[in-house]
């Protein structure tokens, strides 16, 4: 494909369907990791297929990987594995751009993967170390919205930052996210009862507001919906998952309100 | 009322610590604050929580279908961190604290409500999307 011209037939440029497969497989595992769910990303990958007139294709996207086959004889299928999701609403912002432009302007299969890795790379709309102070606001926003009163919301987002600080921290140290989410929990406690020996603010508010944005009720409503839509391979782990890391703050929480109470769990 | 400001907070500052693209940010705490003002003004006119959250969500799912519209972005943008202030995350989490308590009944109940919250948030996104399929923008 030299100089940049594609062979057009009427309408629709022919394309291999080995040079789209990665393409659209990588447009659909940056998907997954950026939190987008299985619906969206099998769409996104069928349109971007589309695009490049293969009409025939496989996608099954599940939160830990996606399966794209592509049509013609012989069909041809790549899989991609996914190990981390996390939220990242610009880059699927950005991808959703590229697959329009990609239906309406076709260009050459290197350019788009070029675009997608460049999409992958591209710096966050604010400095990352902003995510921290930005979501201990959410929580202690949202601890207004659980019933808290307006004495909360400093200690609120006062142990949310000592929490997702801790978070981040051991999340650097490689440990299980399982054991993160444990020790979020303790922390979450621990900065509480400071805060009440400090400040006299009650405990229960607090706590709330540090585990506040590690609390998976997203994930636990996107479980639902992926199983209303069908996808119950998706739900099935999207549930497991959060399941597992509520359980994982309340035990942290838990063990922590133990130790604290000399013996009596809460 | 001064929830309503509480949700636009939620859900503007959540979008930022979920990376949205600045110029949406304004706008994603709207379809929060939205979401927030169906399930509060159900509540008030005397609606279960459920069926508020329903209604909730509802709101949501319409305001991000139509700032998606609006704003050529994906709807997801909008409903993702706009969900925050209606999830039954805390729900779920309390269950499972009454469950390391063994306060069986009390966890149960805990688990069955989250479980109806997210099951009445999930049908309630899922209609704007139906109704508003055959108009791309």
């Amino acid at each position: 494909m030299a100089g940049g011209t594609l062979p057009v037939r009427g309408d629709v440029t022919l394309i291999a369907a080995s040079d789209v497969l990665p393409v659209a497989a990588e447009a659909g595992a940056l998907l997954l990791r950026c939190g987008a769910d299985v619906a969206r990303v099998e769409d996104t990958v069928a349109r971007i297929a589309r695009a490049y007139g293969i009409e025939e294709a496989e996608i099954y996207a599940t939160p830990t990987g996606i399966f794209v086959s592509l049509g013609g004889e012989p069909h041809i299928t790549v899989i991609k594995r996914v190990h981390h999701r996390t939220m990242a609403l610009d880059r699927v912002s950005a991808l959703n751009a590229l697959s329009r432009e990609l239906a309406t302007r076709p260009m050459e299969p290197a350019v788009a993967l070029r675009r997608i890795q460049a999409i992958e790379e591209q710096p966050p709309p604010v400095p990352s170390w902003l995510d921290v102070p930005f979501s201990g606001l959410a929580a202690a926003a949202a601890t207004m919205l659980v019933g808290g009163t307006l004495g909360d919301l400093f200690p609120a987002f006062l142990a949310n930052l000592v929490v997702q600080g801790g978070e981040r921290f051991s999340r650097w140290l490689r440990l299980p996210d399982a054991l993160n989410d444990f020790l979020a929990g303790a922390n979450a406690v621990t900065c509480a009862m400071a805060l009440n020996a400090w400040l006299g603010v009650s405990v229960g508010p607090v706590v709330a507001g540090g585990i506040m944005v590690l609390v998976p009720g997203i994930a636990f409503t996107a479980a639902v919906r992926d199983a209303m839509a069908g996808d119950l391979v998706s739900a099935g782990a999207r549930a497991l998952e959060a399941a597992l890391k509520t359980a994982s703050l309340a035990s942290g929480v838990g063990t922590a309100l133990y130790l604290f109470g000399g013996g009596t769990l809460l | 009322m001064i929830t309503y400001f509480f949700a636009y907070l939620t859900s503007a500052a959540i979008a930022v610590s979920f990376r949205a693209p600045s110029r949406t940010i304004l706008w994603v705490g709207f379809a929060g604050m939205m979401g927030w003002a169906g399930y509060d003004l159900s509540r008030l006119a005397g609606a279960p929580a459920v069926m508020a959250v329903f209604l909730g969500a509802l709101l949501l799912g319409t305001v991000g279908e139509l700032l998606a519209r609006w704003l050529r972005q994906p709807a997801i943008l909008f409903i993702i961190p706009g969900l925050f202030p209606l999830v039954p995350g805390l729900i779920a989490y309390n269950g499972m604290l009454l469950l390391a308590r063994e306060e069986m009944a009390g966890a149960a109940q805990a688990f069955t409500r989250a479980l109806f919250y997210a099951g009445s948030l999930a049908a309630g996104l899922a209609v704007p999307p139906a109704l508003f399929r055959r108009w791309r923008s």
